[in-house]
């Protein structure tokens, strides 16, 4: 392990990347993530999310970028890329890019072998690592066999056998049923817990709460970094950006326009639970939600607020407007 | 889609315990000398050698068959054309619009069933070969026999991947039947087909830079190494001697043949 | 396409098959680089799944054999793809024969690799979408030619074996004409799809 004594995890410092064909996917990247922290990196779709994992471990890396990102303290150096994985292991979204090899043992067991590590240590940590994901006994599976639950879990099994310190992962709940997909934050909370610093890209705006301290929006630049309330307080900024809030945080903005009591707009069921609680014992044992004449229509200016097709709408009308006021 | 030879990779046989690096070998000899006979007599007893192993794997023959049909169609057209010919160098059985067909003899009888035996024994010993060890086991054996890294790993990962870009195929194809698309043998299904082709090739570079990416990800240099390990022992050496040993005694007695009388094909 | 079976053909054709193929093998392996192993698996892989698809065509029903299309894209590591293939078609299928691996090797990775001289001659170094046609006209040449190739070299080698195969040869080859076109098409297609859709792909 490489034991330094920075606090810092990762350190970019004015990242810019170019696709071969032009595209300008990464734009004047900075941001620092100390050791321990769990930071979620948010984005619409071909905001370089992807992109600047695969700069983390300097797979992807360009004269431009040279120096410009520092892991534990070390700038990476291009032609040690295979030596990355010691500190930080990347779990792609698609688990049948990570798993290539015919037997799942083997795919937990090749970052450790690649990394010069004992046999019977290797053997050790393809066991725990299964059993960490809760495929324990799963070595002599056949990837191919797996389901997509399974999959996805395994992908982080052979990451985990690496032991980095730092785990960046690429939608890992995405395309879950409700089963696989709490399985999977469960595992994700565990490794919060334990104190490795992590990266969550994500779309799932109801898992952030539970995952994160922390959230970058990324959209070829860093447009907000701050905590998950400061982000998600930000609703014209997330709607720019083409993403949205908590259903529970949506839904308590529709309750204070019923007259609920409530300054902080709880992010997650957890928030969801104190806060009630906190209201109704300050309210001797009671909430008094109402009805007036307006009620509706803030209600319907808390919901337009989070969404899409209404902001778009809105965008439309606005046009509109304006291009027959043009007209007259 | 991909039905599969390992399908019965976990019988219990004293040829499924036979380490599959010796067996590989020792398997792939014996088909070798099969193929070098030209004397029926030995050809027929390479296949009931086949049948043996075949019967001693526990594979069931029916599935052998079912797979050996493919051979059987590309050989059975010269079971029935090699006995006869157009030109008049037989003997003239028929003549149909100035062409005449010919019978050779019963010497290219002996050599077309020959031909058709030693096809079907070749096929026949790879269950025994292949069909007893899950694939991936396969690839590590050879692996094991030191054949060039490189070619190990592609093997490995071109059979994981077959079957991803299977499903993938399978999805595409349910995607154009679902709009109405029928294959049919005209110019338009042609360049259909052609064109979801491509489009799977073009998602399979695209796949191949994410796996690429994934092992140097894993800390991959060039090499992969596995933890599976091969313990040969005295069992599987007197296998490899038996099995060996039969190859080389049929060669031993081709050569003696080829000195004696029997009327052998050999030569041709 | 027909992969010639054991015992068929004379031993020094399917021996002197082995032995090309190990020279052109290595030689292919050398070339390699560690990157090329994951995308020539994958390639190989899609090649090998292609090939199961049937089409219809009168009376009989014909299939991709796309030896000409590897060798446009793929260069000399079209070689090993298409052993790799192979040696796959043969272990999960009985597909074609354990002692004629070689020399079908040859068979389809010789003319492979003349297809991507034609390409390389013919449509030049800087395919696009403007230049599209081109190369889709030298693409179909390439995959017509190089089953022709296929063709001609196993007409050549059961002769070469002995005259009783006359009848043979005539009726294998006459039954694989429709093939010559339908390759020639597709590759075409295909060809003028990647130069369309993803030209980096011919610069790899």
């Amino acid at each position: 392990m490489a034991a330094t004594s920075t606090e810092i995890a990762i350190h970019v410092s004015d990242l810019n990347y170019t696709y071969p064909d032009g595209t300008v996917a990464l734009e004047q990247v900075s941001f620092e993530i100390e050791r321990g922290e769990s930071v979620a990196l948010v984005g619409p779709n071909g905001a370089g999310k992807s992109t600047l994992l695969l700069h983390l471990n300097g797979i992807l890396h360009s004269r431009k970028s040279r120096g410009a990102i520092e892991i534990l303290g070390d700038p990476i150096d291009p032609k040690k890329v295979h030596e990355m994985p010691k500190k930080i292991g990347i779990v792609f979204q698609d688990p049948d890019d990570m798993l290539f090899m015919p037997l799942l043992g083997d795919d937990v067991a090749f970052g450790p072998i690649n990394l010069g590590v004992e046999k019977v240590e290797v053997k050790r940590r393809v066991a725990a690592s299964l059993e960490r994901v809760g495929l324990a006994g799963y070595e002599n599976r056949v990837s191919h066999h797996l389901s997509g639950g399974e999959k996805k879990r395994a992908a982080i099994a052979t990451v985990l056998s690496m032991e980095p310190e730092i785990i960046a992962m690429d939608e890992p709940t995405a395309n879950l049923d409700p089963k696989s997909r709490a399985e999977l934050i469960e595992i994700l909370k565990t490794l919060k817990s334990e104190g490795k610093t992590l990266i969550i890209v994500t779309h799932d705006v109801n898992a952030i709460p539970e995952l994160a301290d922390r959230v970058i929006v990324l959209h070829r630049t860093i447009v907000a970094d701050g905590t998950t309330r400061e982000v998600f307080s930000d609703t014209e900024m997330l709607l720019a950006a083409g993403l949205e809030v908590p259903t529970i945080m949506q839904f308590f903005e529709v309750l204070q326009a019923f007259g609920y009591p409530c300054n902080v707009l709880p992010l997650s069921i957890e928030g969801a639970v104190s806060n009630l609680t906190e209201t109704i014992e300050n309210g001797d044992g009671h909430i008094h939600l109402h009805i007036h004449e307006h009620t509706h229509s803030e209600v319907d200016l808390a919901r337009s607020k989070y969404q899409h097709h209404h902001h778009a709408a809105r965008m439309r009308d606005i046009y509109n407007e304006s291009e027959t006021g043009a007209a007259h | 889609m991909i039905s599969e030879i390992d399908r019965y990779a976990s019988l219990p046989s004293p040829i499924h315990r036979w380490d599959p690096r010796f067996r590989l070998v020792s398997i792939f000899t014996l088909i070798f000398s099969v193929v070098l006979l030209y004397n029926l007599q030995l050809v027929v007893t390479g296949m009931i050698s086949a049948i043996i192993l075949v019967y001693i794997s526990k594979i069931p023959f029916s599935f052998v068959l079912s797979r050996m049909k493919l051979v059987f169609i590309f050989v059975l057209p010269f079971f029935i054309i090699i006995p006869f010919t157009l030109t008049n160098t037989g003997l003239e059985i028929a003549s149909f619009g100035g062409i005449t067909v010919s019978y050779r003899g019963p010497e290219s009888v002996e050599f077309a069933a020959m031909i058709v035996l030693k096809a079907l024994t070749a096929v026949m010993l790879i269950f025994p070969m292949i069909g007893t060890s899950r694939m991936d086991i396969t690839i590590k054996a050879l692996e094991g026999l030191h054949l060039p890294n490189k070619l190990v790993q592609m093997f490995a990962f071109t059979y994981r991947y077959i079957f991803v870009l299977d499903d993938e195929f399978t999805r595409t194809d349910r995607a154009l039947t679902s709009r109405g698309f029928k294959k049919r043998g005209n110019l338009y299904t042609l360049t259909t087909i052609s064109k979801a082709i491509a489009m799977l090739f073009v998602k399979s570079y695209e796949r191949a830079d994410r796996v690429f990416y994934a092992m140097r990800s894993k800390g991959y240099a060039g090499t992969i190494a596995t933890l599976h390990e091969f313990h040969a022992g005295r069992q599987d050496w007197i296998n490899a001697a038996f099995v060996v040993g039969f190859a080389i005694l049929l060669q031993v007695a081709a050569t003696f043949d080829a000195f004696g009388t029997s009327g052998t094909f050999g030569g041709l | 396409m027909v992969h010639i079976s054991d015992g068929v053909l004379a031993e020094w054709l399917w021996g002197g098959g082995w032995a090309v193929t190990a020279v052109i093998l290595a030689y292919a392996l050398s070339k390699m680089r560690n990157e090329d192993v994951p995308r020539l698996s994958v390639i190989t892989a899609a090649v090998f799944v292609s090939s199961l698809v049937h089409i219809s065509v009168g009376p009989t029903s014909v299939h991709f054999i796309l030896n000409g299309f590897a060798g446009v894209m793929l260069g000399i590591l079209a070689y090993p793809c298409i052993f790799v293939a192979l040696v796959l078609q043969c272990f999960l299928f009985g597909h074609g024969g354990v002692t004629t691996i070689g020399i079908n090797a040859v068979n389809m990775g010789v003319p492979a690799l003349i297809a991507y001289l034609i390409f390389k001659t013919g449509a030049g170094r800087g395919i696009g979408p403007e230049t599209k046609n081109r190369a889709s006209l030298f693409g179909a040449i390439a995959g017509g030619v190089a089953v022709v190739l296929a063709l001609l070299f196993l007409a050549a080698e059961l002769l070469t074996t002995g005259e009783e195969f006359l009848e043979t040869t005539v009726l294998v080859v006459s039954t694989h004409i429709p093939i010559i076109a339908v390759e020639a098409i597709f590759t075409g297609v295909i060809v003028g799809f990647i130069a369309t859709v993803e030209p980096e792909l011919f610069r790899r």
